[in-house]
């Protein structure tokens, strides 16, 4: 079958387009981890995208284990893998509470320079860890391969069954963060804390409780962005991460910090750009991230709230 | 009668720890190299619990300030001598000394006006690559080649300054994040910067026409061309550092410092908080270009991996150990910063590990850094007009 000319074009259109939301999935559950812990404790977490590239490192090594298994059906292992996705969300929870207690409590009466500096470290170290003391570190990972190329067909166009994989397991997980911050007890306790932090401690709210799990379900989220990443380009290197948060800070930033649903349009607005400039501009490839620097820049210029952020009126 | 005291315990400090080093430099023993560690850490720890010297080694280095720094530059002239036969060393010394250049100019930004800036390293690069240019390119001397450089990384800093005027904190800090990856992809995607392999055969200075920096032999003397490129590094470091002492104590770093303190309020008062940004970042920039320049001709070669993110925050851990908006504690710093670690290079792998671990301890037990920043001294008959 030959293409015609704007058949091509529609197709790289529809390439872009999925290579965005692919992309813009793994910077929001990113952005959402910087947003929450933001408004909640007013600090920005610049090891967030070390949580991340841990999830990765972490669920090759657990995914390979379970492939390496033999005599279990298909069907078990699949399941077996999805259930290595929670263990490794969890690991990552666990990590981001800890880094939490270690390094950004003591900090909080101190200036926001320190948090900024004792998270940043924190980066360094988990990525120097990785790179260190997981097996080959500081070579490319892969990332076993454990579902087949085939997928949904629409003419020339296919999202194979990997993509479908992470848009549910995405989808799945922004929804139940969602409900989890509307219905439940303690979400409604973290928003509470993002309001104000002294008078919602006066009403009795265990903050020190609140902040352990936003902080746990943060890491969480930045755990399946990671796994997203492992699925989606099955090579990986130590780091990614830093250059990951930065984005995902970026996302957060662009769509207001302290608000999720701004989080989750800054993070695809970071995709969006850097996919349409590598995929358009020529030469953009190589300095794509360049084209989202300048994005993030503008915005700091012209509308430092965020898209959704409210303008905030400074009282002496 | 009480001010004699503390001019002994000052010196006797001074000349200890310098002893130290150079003994711990000078070995080749990586266990003898840790025990000298252990007892610089244990001696300073006591000194620190131990109120009274430390007070009387405070007030020394207060009251003796001229005569100390008098023992301070002839002790670092004298250093290159010890090892004329391992020039090596000398080089990391010089190294050192280039960063100290970049950290004091860093400290303006981070220590005095409290604005955490990670792109020091871009700075650092981009006055490398344009004295590297300039001189590799263009065929031009040294002596057009640094003043350019010095001018042109203080004009992207001033570039950088104008959307922070508008941002503080995190949002500041994003600016610079963004900055110094900008400034990175481009240099190492751009065609006539030399991509990935970067700018190599950057010649080293002439001074009238002479090319002074050759190895040497004096009799059975045998002088390294390094040698007298740390001469020539400390001779910048000097002036540096004088500009950087003669700013701390005016108008201007008083206005850093406010901002420091509090934003709004001094805006309140009247200050005119872009006026003191920019200076900030223009100034701090000028001392990260100059550092670029002079590492360039020294090296002989750069490429985007001496600016690359890392660098900027390794210059954010020399200040922030040594001691925020503190000149002499950012020396003390950077110094230990640089040359710790390279007696250590069977360790090279753990050498930013080592970094994030002594960066997250010293913020934990010591934000103040090693030597903490003094409060202002004003009397009425040297600085009474400050109150106007």
């Amino acid at each position: 079958m030959r293409l015609s000319q704007e058949d091509i074009v529609l197709i790289t259109l529809m390439l872009q387009l999925k290579n965005t939301l692919m992309l813009g999935l793994q910077y929001s559950l990113i952005s959402i981890g910087f947003t929450l812990f933001f408004g909640m404790l007013n600090v920005v977490v610049f090891c967030h995208g070390g949580f991340y590239i841990l999830a990765t490192f972490i669920g090759t090594a657990l995914v390979s284990l379970v492939l390496g298994l033999s005599g279990v059906s298909p069907v078990l292992s699949g399941m077996l893998v999805f259930l290595m996705l929670f263990l490794a969300m969890s690991l990552t929870g666990l990590t981001g509470v800890l880094v939490e207690r270690t390094t950004i409590k003591p900090f909080r009466s101190s200036p926001p320079v320190m948090p900024i500096l004792s998270t940043m470290a924190v980066g360094i170290i988990l990525e120097q860890l990785l790179k260190l003391f997981y097996p080959e570190g500081a070579n490319p990972q892969v990332f076993p391969q454990f579902f087949s190329n085939r997928g949904l067909s629409f003419g020339e166009f296919t999202i194979s069954n990997s993509e479908l994989v992470i848009l549910l397991v995405a989808v799945v997980s922004l929804t139940l963060m969602f409900l989890f911050i509307k219905k439940t007890k303690i979400g409604s306790q973290v928003v509470a804390i993002s309001q104000d932090f002294e008078a919602a401690s006066m009403m009795g709210i265990n903050v020190d409780r609140a902040v352990s799990i936003t902080f746990f379900i943060g890491a969480a989220l930045a755990a399946v962005a990671g796994f997203m990443n492992g699925i989606y380009y099955t090579v990986f290197r130590y780091d990614m991460g830093t250059i990951a948060g930065i984005k995902g800070f970026s996302g957060a930033v662009v769509g207001g910090l302290g608000s999720v649903f701004g989080a989750v349009i800054g993070g695809f607005l970071m995709a969006f750009v850097e996919t349409f400039a590598a995929g358009y501009i020529p030469g953009g490839s190589a300095i794509r991230d360049v084209f989202s620097f300048l994005v993030v820049l503008l915005f700091l210029i012209f509308r430092p709230s965020g898209i959704i952020g409210q303008k905030s009126i400074e009282k002496v | 009668m009480n001010k004699k005291n503390g001019f002994l315990p000052a010196l006797i400090t001074i000349v200890v720890s310098y002893v130290l080093l150079m003994l711990f430099m000078g070995v080749d023993n990586l266990i003898i190299s840790g025990a000298i560690i252990v007892f610089l850490v244990g001696g300073g720890f006591f000194i620190y619990r131990k109120k009274s010297l430390l007070d009387c080694i405070v007030a020394g280095f207060r009251d003796y300030k001229g005569s100390l720094l008098i023992t301070a530059v002839v002790l670092s002239v004298l250093l290159p001598l010890f090892f004329l036969k391992n020039h090596y060393i000398i080089h990391i010394f010089t190294l050192a000394l280039i960063y100290v250049i970049a950290s004091v100019g860093l400290n303006i930004q981070v220590g005095s006006a409290n604005m955490t800036n990670f792109s020091q390293g871009a700075f650092f690069g981009i006055g490398a690559y344009t004295s590297a240019l300039m001189t590799v390119k263009l065929g031009l001397s040294f002596w057009i080649a640094f003043p350019s450089a010095v001018l042109v990384a203080g004009i992207f800093g001033f570039l950088m300054g104008l959307p922070t005027l508008k941002t503080r904190e995190f949002h500041l800090s994003l600016v610079t994040i963004a900055f110094a990856y900008v400034a990175y992809l481009l240099i190492l995607n751009m065609r006539w910067t030399g991509g990935a392999d970067g700018i190599a055969g950057v010649p080293k200075p002439t001074i009238f026409g002479l090319s002074i920096f050759k190895t040497v032999r004096l009799g059975g003397l045998r002088i390294p061309w390094t040698t007298f490129y740390y001469y020539f590094t400390l001779l910048f470091v000097g002036i540096g550092i004088y500009f950087a002492w003669k700013l701390h104590n005016s108008w201007i770093a008083l206005g850093w410092n406010a901002i420091r303190e509090d934003e709004i309020s001094s805006k309140c008062y009247g200050l005119d908080l872009n006026k003191i940004k920019l200076s900030a970042f223009f100034i701090g920039s000028l001392y990260a270009g100059a550092a670029g320049s002079l590492y360039v001709h020294f090296v002989g070669f750069i490429s985007t991996e001496s600016m690359a993110f890392s660098v900027g925050l390794l210059m954010v851990c020399m200040v922030i150990l040594g001691g925020m908006d503190n000149i002499l504690g950012v020396i003390l710093g950077t110094v230990l910063l640089i040359v710790i670690p390279e007696k250590f290079r069977a360790f090279q792998d753990f050498r930013l590990l080592f970094y994030g671990i002594i960066l997250i301890l010293m913020l934990i037990f010591r934000p103040q850094g090693l030597i903490p920043k003094k409060v202002r001294r004003y009397s009425l008959s040297t600085g009474g007009d400050h109150g106007k």
